[in-house]
């Protein structure tokens, strides 16, 4: 089954993106618990949809599923806490070429859990930045996060 | 929008990313002053 309406196909069908050798990771920030349905993840079907019909690689993460400690470095155990998923999981996001945070919102606010996750996502991108870790040159920006998009949602 | 990111990343993956001059902390560390007559010299 696919998430795009006739005329998202046509649109798709008729503008073609060479997406080939793009990666990209689409980020739900929902409070739902993993095992439920989420509205924000139906509306990022539609952008996974249409990245694949263009040979963009897709990986989907749902931040509820994850236990990341508040803070600021790329492992928050070395810094009192005795629990951190992030160093597991940030390879999938630092070493795609785009990002796409999508989000509820309640009376107008994105979700606490992309509000404290957006900032440890994107300390890391600074501190690969800094570092020079991830760039393939040392004057080029980290093949990560070239791209970064956030998707909002009403419910 | 899913077209804005996949044309951006497009371009920037083609031309091998944005210049970071002035953003790599560790280049000012090292007394790298972007515009300064000795930039880069270290």
């Amino acid at each position: 089954m696919t998430a795009l309406s006739e005329i998202q196909k046509r649109i798709c069908d008729s503008a073609k993106v060479d997406g080939s050798g793009l990666k990209a990771i689409i980020v739900n920030a929902t409070l739902k618990h993993p095992s439920l349905p989420s509205h924000t993840d139906t509306l990022l079907d539609v952008v996974a949809e249409i990245f694949r019909r263009n040979e963009v690689e897709v990986d989907r993460m749902r931040l509820s599923q994850f236990n990341l400690a508040p803070g600021v470095y790329p492992d928050m155990t070395e810094h009192g806490w005795p629990h951190d998923d992030w160093p597991g999981i940030k390879d999938r996001v630092l070493n795609a070429d785009i990002c796409i945070l999508g989000t509820p919102i309640w009376l107008g606010e994105k979700s606490s859990a992309k509000r404290g996750r957006a900032l440890r996502m994107e300390t890391a991108r600074t501190m690969a930045v800094a570092s020079g870790s991830t760039t393939s040159s040392p004057n080029a920006t980290p093949p990560s996060w070239r791209t970064m998009l956030c998707w909002r949602q009403g419910c | 929008m899913a077209y804005n990111v996949m044309l951006a990343a497009r371009m920037l993956k083609d031309a091998g990313g944005y210049p970071a001059i002035g953003n790599v902390r560790k280049d000012w560390d090292d007394g790298s002053k972007p515009g300064w007559p000795l930039s880069g010299a270290s």
